[in-house]
């Protein structure tokens, strides 16, 4: 065979990443002779190292071929037909989400003569309007991101927050979070269920505007984890990364948020941490059954500054993918992973003494089924399931023998790790010097079962071509929490006198209220229906429609929730080069938010209400008549009532922008971004009568002392965000990776902190908006990675903020009393400007049989991050306050592999 | 479908996602407080006023305009007149020194110096307290770094103006109250401030003096339920109470022209 | 092959299981059937010795509260208004029994009570017109929660305003903990019914029946109430009690000096 290698660059081939929610990508196009006219019938193959088997499809009538369901990898394409030259291109990347245009010409010839072209990896899609980033194992090799799937999605433009990102002005439970297409957001708070190995992912997508019909239900950013598969060959991975407090300066919080000087505060005697993986992947039968599996084992230890007992967070992480192609044109994936971990002393605070230390056993465990088939030439068909289950079950701390007076003892009796569920304890408030806390136990088990069908089609037509995608989930979810016996949360201790510290000798004994079993059940069922439509080569528009419908019952089985809502969204991409390294788009359409159990929750009979005891409960000596003191704050049950009109909350966005491929898999792109968050929850009270500044009651509707609240939804209840982001990506390539963006963004409306955006706020004007929130931050985030000689690389990520936050903070002046802080109505709450720089050196040494890694990454290298609410991290002890969580310090990870 | 059916569907629908009626029982109800100019010279005298919405009126069960109530219970010796919503003009501001303790109100003073004028009182060395004075106490005290963060003083606070009558007249807003036709609107000026409890409001822990914890007064928490324990001698009463009608949320005005003896 | 698949699974799904079961913590869960008790609501006016102003000390008992409806357990009684203040007492069933033994010589004095399970309990008193109560239809007794049309047709809640306590803040609508006495009078017109609602908020583990004295009396409430005020709301079902202890209650209250 004769071959004729061309080498052509930039040749007809739309490129890029269509945020799509998919696991996979895919290519399409059109075979044409030399003239141009489409030839029926070529033969056209696909293969890569990523992909079980050989995948064929023989192109329709005007030569139009689909190549669908593409794991992320390098692919090789051939097309061969009788006449004609044989067509070969190498160096295809796929990644999640691909959206790949390749356009064969194939050349009259002689038999056995090829035709070989090298695809350029191409950096913009054309056919998209949706914004967002797919973080690949580049970005997770070289940069110093934190080494988890939640902080790497924050190099993604609008994407803020720490280990649990807030995405364009939604808030950390808004977001969606998807492992290998199965949902495993947590079906009570609508955050992450779990941390995962980040040895085990391939890439991360995360999806941020503009979303598609099949995305949806998510405020936030749709986070889409794709874990790594097995191959034909044997490959695995051995690695370890250390951290140690003392390798690194100590720094201590110098600024409040607000400025004020802080004192110093102790360093962090404890901080250590330890990540060790194993991974394994490879064939079970070649080209039939690939595996991949990790484990993982974590350990972390961190004090709080001022806190007596270490906080020990001990678990592990196990994974494993199997994939199936047991015949032509169909394949199974079955995905199975679990996530454990023990937490010992997890309540880190100078009032808790040991022996009132909690303990929290979290487990994950995720099985998702999938099967593939591909129908026809032009259809497919997904079915998916997906078994999620969470438990978070939190128990006094258990008592240990070893001989360390920073762990609950053992007495006498007591086997180690006894854990005493009867000895109440204390806590100190209003300055008192001792404290030791008593938690009962909560145990919390969650789960969400769902299954999905999807078909897609591929539909070449006169007036451009059509990818109709259609697909349906039906989702169950359900929460059991259960606390052992009515109430006994804590109890407290306080000074007698309040200005006498040695007065400490009462007891407060806060109940939570009534029966505490809670039963949650919840249902989701959405359908869609999705085409992206490519009218002219350049042009394509996307339209889709979701039907969603959802009921959320709280404990006792009333319906709290329950809607149907049409979501129409839609989008156009333009290529106005023609080249494909160009983009103008515009997109969006109404998300609807996906509403967790915790929603339900609030409106639960059971659990709700709180009492605070006081006096000296444990002891007769009560000297006399002290019965105020023995009555409750907060009493009796607050009748937490159901109102009938309710309505989704919901998002309108709207983005537009446009994206330049000046170089070589180098682009440039800017975004402007509209959010209007509407219909939030929120939470009404509905007895009190207030005075004309809303910040004290002075009657009752009701007659009775007492909160009466309810659910709504009101058009008063919104968040407008804009934002404008400029970013420069560039995927590795001459030894240099980049992902600079900049985002200048406005918000305001209801504070996202809350479960959902606003609930807990009473909604009494003026502060009819609750928890005010505004923002208008410049964010700068600029990562880069560059490959030296010898197997060196270095990564750098340099982040700054503006701050400007401030909040508008409720409080009325009957309560609070005891609160650390004296907080006005409409007290503001400002950040200081904050940016830091991290940095990552890593090394590869090459052998025969594998590879040697070590890396070194400096998180914090430098930094003036402060504390960032002065509510939860400092404490105001006789006027002073200091700082009761450090600086972000400077902490050194070692890191040392092997890789075969 | 064709795309242009396609599309219409899609804007009808864009459109429709769009209304969305709450019908909340509870509204919010707007109106103004009138004082004839007779009664007071300066809206510094008066104290803070409750308007609440109440089911009815019962002119003859105290000899002074006063809402119907239920049975009576309890020590009070009338019952509950249990309103369906209300608000205040001004409320109790801590006037940053004790003695001024549930003495200030708020929307009543457009200066410190205004402030002091109407409560004179002596500092340490037995001098009267200045309005720099008064300012440098506030800013110890919260923090305040400018007088535009003192909430309760300032022209643009104040609550009372005079109308065209040369009455005084302070506009209202009634949040989320229950407002059926023929439910009445009535209020009283709290002029001595008895509706002030010093057991309740923030309790404050900077007291520069000795430390001593205390709490800055607040609101009592049942004004509207049982208004006659809060009226005394001086206080003004509404006496013809405003009936509200059907459909309408604003424009009430409430007469305060009764003084209670 | 079968190694190989078997092995990465069987790890997985090894490490899944580790979850507590709490059911057996409940306080009203049955181990024999594993379900658990519902609530119980009792009419007090239909017992033998039903309470009345100046009669005798009502001893009753009340199971658990409802897991699962939020379905209250409690008990309610009617009484005659006297034209004078009436108080109300009741003593939800506690045992100092740590304190007793302590006094007793025995172990030394611990503030904290270890017989838990057997000796606590939260009963919460409430009170009100019996006619705001009883005579508007479609209320049923056991959510204690109910409403009525006022005269411009809004609903109003049922108010049960009679018998509030302050809490720490001074504001009305406080209740007392675990084992404390609650208690308030009021004044009363005479002919008028009155109504008092006990509310269960919690019950001792051992037996899910918590135990109370109530006593209607005429006339303010004394200046000093405890646990000794009312006697006779001792757990009876307590067993095991140390050599020497009879009726704890008895026993502890002849040495306490309150």
């Amino acid at each position: 065979m004769r071959r004729i290698a061309l080498i052509v660059l930039m040749v007809a081939l739309l490129p890029g990443l269509a945020l799509a929610t998919e696991q996979t990508g895919k290519i399409r196009g059109k075979v044409t002779d030399a003239s141009g006219v489409g030839l029926e019938g070529v033969a056209i193959q696909i293969q890569s190292p990523s992909m079980q088997g050989i995948r064929e499809v023989v192109s329709g009538p005007n030569g139009d071929f689909w190549l669908p369901g593409l794991p992320p990898g390098e692919f090789e394409m051939q097309a061969q037909a009788d006449g004609y030259s044989t067509y070969l291109k190498t160096g295809l990347t796929i990644q999640i989400g691909s959206n790949l245009t390749v356009n064969i010409e194939m050349t009259a010839a002689e038999v056995s003569e090829s035709v070989v072209v090298v695809d350029e990896r191409p950096v913009i899609d054309t056919g998209s309007s949706t914004t967002g980033q797919i973080i690949t194992r580049e970005h997770l090799e070289t940069l110093p991101t934190g080494r988890s799937y939640q902080s790497a999605s924050r190099l993604t433009p609008g994407v803020t927050g720490g280990g649990n990102p807030s995405a364009l002005g939604g808030s950390s439970r808004e977001n969606k979070y998807l492992l290998d297409g199965a949902n495993t957001s947590d079906p009570v708070t609508g955050t992450f269920s779990f941390n995962f190995n980040v040895n085990s992912i391939e890439e991360i997508e995360v999806i941020t505007g503009a979303f598609r019909a099949e995305n949806g239900g998510a405020l936030g950013a749709i986070i889409n984890v794709r874990t790594r598969a097995g191959s034909n060959t044997f490959k695995g991975s051995a690695r370890a990364y250390l951290n140690n407090g003392n390798w690194s300066p100590k720094r201590d919080a110098v600024y409040g948020p607000d400025g004020r000087t802080l004192e110093g505060s102790e360093f962090d005697r404890d901080l250590s941490a330890a990540d060790i993986s194993l991974s394994v992947g490879g064939p079970i039968l070649r080209d039939r059954i690939w595996f991949f599996s990790s484990i993982q084992y974590l350990r972390n230890v961190s004090t709080r500054a001022g806190a007596i007992s270490p906080r020990v967070f001990a678990g592990h992480d196990v994974f494993t993918k199997l994939t199936v192609s047991p015949f032509r044109n169909n394949q199974f994936q079955l995905t199975v992973h679990n996530s454990t971990a023990n937490i010992s002393n997890n309540t880190q605070s100078e009032l808790m003494v040991p022996e009132a230390q909690n303990h929290q056993h979290q487990n994950s465990t995720t099985i998702a089924a999938q099967w593939d088939w591909r129908v026809m030439n032009n259809l497919t068909f997904q079915a998916h399931y997906t078994h999620l289950k969470t438990d978070i079950d939190v128990t006094p701390q258990p008592c240990t023998w070893r001989n360390d007076d920073r762990f609950k003892q053992c007495e006498e009796g007591q086997e180690e790790g006894y854990i005493d569920f009867y000895t109440p304890g204390t806590i100190g408030i209003a300055g008192a010097p001792w404290a030791n806390n008593y938690y009962r136990y909560s145990i919390n088990d969650r789960s969400r079962d769902g299954l999905r069908l999807t078909g897609k089609l591929f539909l070449p037509t006169p007036i451009g071509v059509h990818e109709i995608k259609l697909g349906a989930e039906l989702s169950w979810l359900q929460q059991e929490n259960l606390q052992a016996y009515t109430g006994n949360i804590y109890y407290v201790d306080r000074l007698e006198d309040e200005t006498d510290p040695g007065s400490g000798i009462n007891y407060y004994w806060r109940e939570s209220a009534g029966q505490l079993f809670q039963k949650n059940l919840g249902s989701t069922q959405f359908a869609y229906l999705q085409d992206t439509w490519e009218i002219v080569p350049g042009l394509t528009v996307d339209l889709g429609l979701k039907y969603d419908r959802k009921t959320l019952r709280n404990d006792v089985g009333e319906r709290i929730v329950g809607f149907d809502m049409v979501s129409p969204v839609g989008g156009v991409a333009w290529d106005p080069s023609g080249k494909q390294i160009s983009k103008i788009y515009i997109g969006g359409g109404m998300v609807i938010d996906e509403s967790s159990l915790g929603i339900a929750g609030f409106l639960d009979k059971n659990g709700l209400g709180r009492k605070l005891y006081l006096g000296e409960y444990f002891s007769s000596s009560t000297g006399g008549n002290n019965s105020f003191d023995q009555y409750s704050y907060a009493a009796g049950q607050s009748d937490y009532s159901k109102y009938e009109k309710l309505t989704v909350p919901r998002i309108y966005n709207i983005v537009a922008g446009f994206e330049v491929q000046p170089i070589a898999r180098t682009k440039f792109g800017m975004t402007a971004s509209v959010k209007l968050f509407r219909n939030l929850w929120e939470d009404d009270e509905v007895n009190y009568i207030w005075n004309d500044s809303g910040n004290d009651t002075i009657g009752v509707i009701n007659g009775v002392q007492d909160n009466f609240f309810r659910l709504r939804t009101p058009n008063s209840a919104t968040r407008n965000w804009f934002g404008l982001t400029f970013a420069i990506q560039r995927s590795m390539h001459k030894n240099l990776l980049l992902d600079i963006n900049y985002t200048y963004s406005m918000t305001r409306g209801l504070t996202p902190s809350q479960i959902t955006a606003a609930l807990d706020n009473p909604t009494q004007e003026p502060l009819e908006y609750g928890w005010l929130y505004s923002d208008r931050p410049h964010v700068v985030k600029a990562a880069a990675a560059y490959k030296l000689p010898l197997g060196f690389q270095v990564g750098g990520q340099f982040n700054f903020s503006s701050g400007s936050r401030f909040d508008r903070e409720y409080s009325t002046k009957g309560f609070g009393s005891y609160e650390n802080f004296q907080t006005q109505a409409g007290t503001f709450d400002s950040v200081r400007p904050y940016w830091s720089i991290d940095m990552k050196v890593s090394y590869y040494l090459t052998l025969p049989h594998g590879k040697i890694f070590a890396s070194a990454e400096v998180s914090n290298l430098t930094n003036n991050r402060q504390t960032t609410a002065i509510n939860n991290n400092a404490l105001d002890v006789g006027g002073e306050y200091f700082a009761s969580r450090r600086q972000a310090p400077m902490a050194l990870e070692l890191g040392f592999g092997y890789d075969f | 479908m064709t795309s242009r059916a396609f599309l219409a569907a899609t804007a009808a629908l864009l459109m429709l996602t769009g209304c969305f009626q709450e019908d909340l029982p509870e509204q919010n109800l707007d109106g103004s407080i009138v004082i004839p100019a007779s009664m007071v010279s300066s809206p510094g005298e008066i104290g803070p006023v409750y308007i609440g919405i109440y089911e009815a009126f019962d002119p003859h069960q105290l000899g002074y305009p006063y809402p119907a109530t239920a049975p009576r219970v309890g020590d009070n010796p009338i019952g509950d007149a249990l309103p369906y919503g209300g608000t205040s003009v001004g409320d109790f501001a801590y006037g940053c020194y004790l003695l001024l303790r549930c003495q200030v109100v708020s929307g009543r003073f457009s200066s410190l110096d205004d402030l002091l004028e109407q409560h004179p009182l002596d500092n340490a060395d037995g001098d009267p307290v200045t309005a720099e004075e008064l300012f440098d106490q506030c800013t110890y005290y919260y923090g305040w770094n400018n007088i535009t963060e003192f909430a309760f003083i300032g022209d643009e606070q104040l609550d009372f103006s005079e109308n065209e009558d040369g009455d005084w007249e302070a506009e209202f807003r009634a949040w989320h109250a229950r407002v059926p036709e023929g439910a009445l609107l009535w209020a009283f000026a709290d002029n001595d401030n008895t509706s002030c409890s010093v057991d309740r409001g923030q309790i404050n822990r900077k007291r520069p003096e000795d430390g001593i914890f205390f709490r800055e007064g607040a609101h009592f928490q049942d004004i509207l339920n049982f208004p006659d324990k809060y009226i005394t001698s001086g206080d003004f009463i509404v006496e013809d109470p405003t009936v509200l009608e059907a459909d309408r949320l604003d424009g009430y005005e409430v007469r305060l022209d009764y003084t209670f003896e | 092959m079968n190694t190989r698949l078997l092995l990465p699974l069987t790890a997985a799904l090894a490490l899944t299981a580790c979850d507590l079961n709490p059911r057996p913590l409940l306080q009203n869960y049955d181990p024999e059937s594993g379900g658990l008790f519902t609530a119980e609501v009792d009419d007090l006016d239909l017992s033998d010795n039903a309470p009345t102003v100046d009669g005798t000390l009502f001893i009753g008992s009340l199971g658990a509260s409802e897991v699962g409806s939020g379905t209250h357990s409690g008990a309610t009684f009617t009484f005659e208004g006297t034209g004078d203040r009436v108080c109300i007492i009741v003593d939800p069933q506690s045992v100092w029994r740590d304190d007793l033994q302590a006094s007793g010589g025995g172990e030394s004095a611990n503030p904290y009570m270890d017989d838990y399970p057997h000796d606590d309990g939260d009963l919460d008193l409430s009170a009100g017109l019996a006619s705001f109560y009883t005579g508007t239809p479609g209320v049923e007794i056991g959510d204690f929660f109910g409403s009525f049309p006022d005269g411009n047709g809004v609903d109003r809640a049922i108010d049960l305003n009679l018998c509030l306590m302050q809490d720490t803040h001074g504001s009305t609508g406080g209740t007392a903990g675990r084992a404390t006495p609650e208690w308030c009078d009021f004044e009363t017109e005479p002919g008028t019914t009155y109504m008092g609602v006990l509310t269960v908020f919690s019950v001792p583990v051992d037996d899910d029946r918590l135990r109370f004295a109530l006593d209607v009396r005429s006339g303010a409430c004394p200046p000093s109430i405890n646990e000794c005020t009312l006697q006779g709301d001792y757990d009876e079902l307590a067993e095991e009690l140390p050599s020497g202890f009879d009726n704890v209650e008895e026993q502890y209250c002849a040495n306490y000096d309150g």
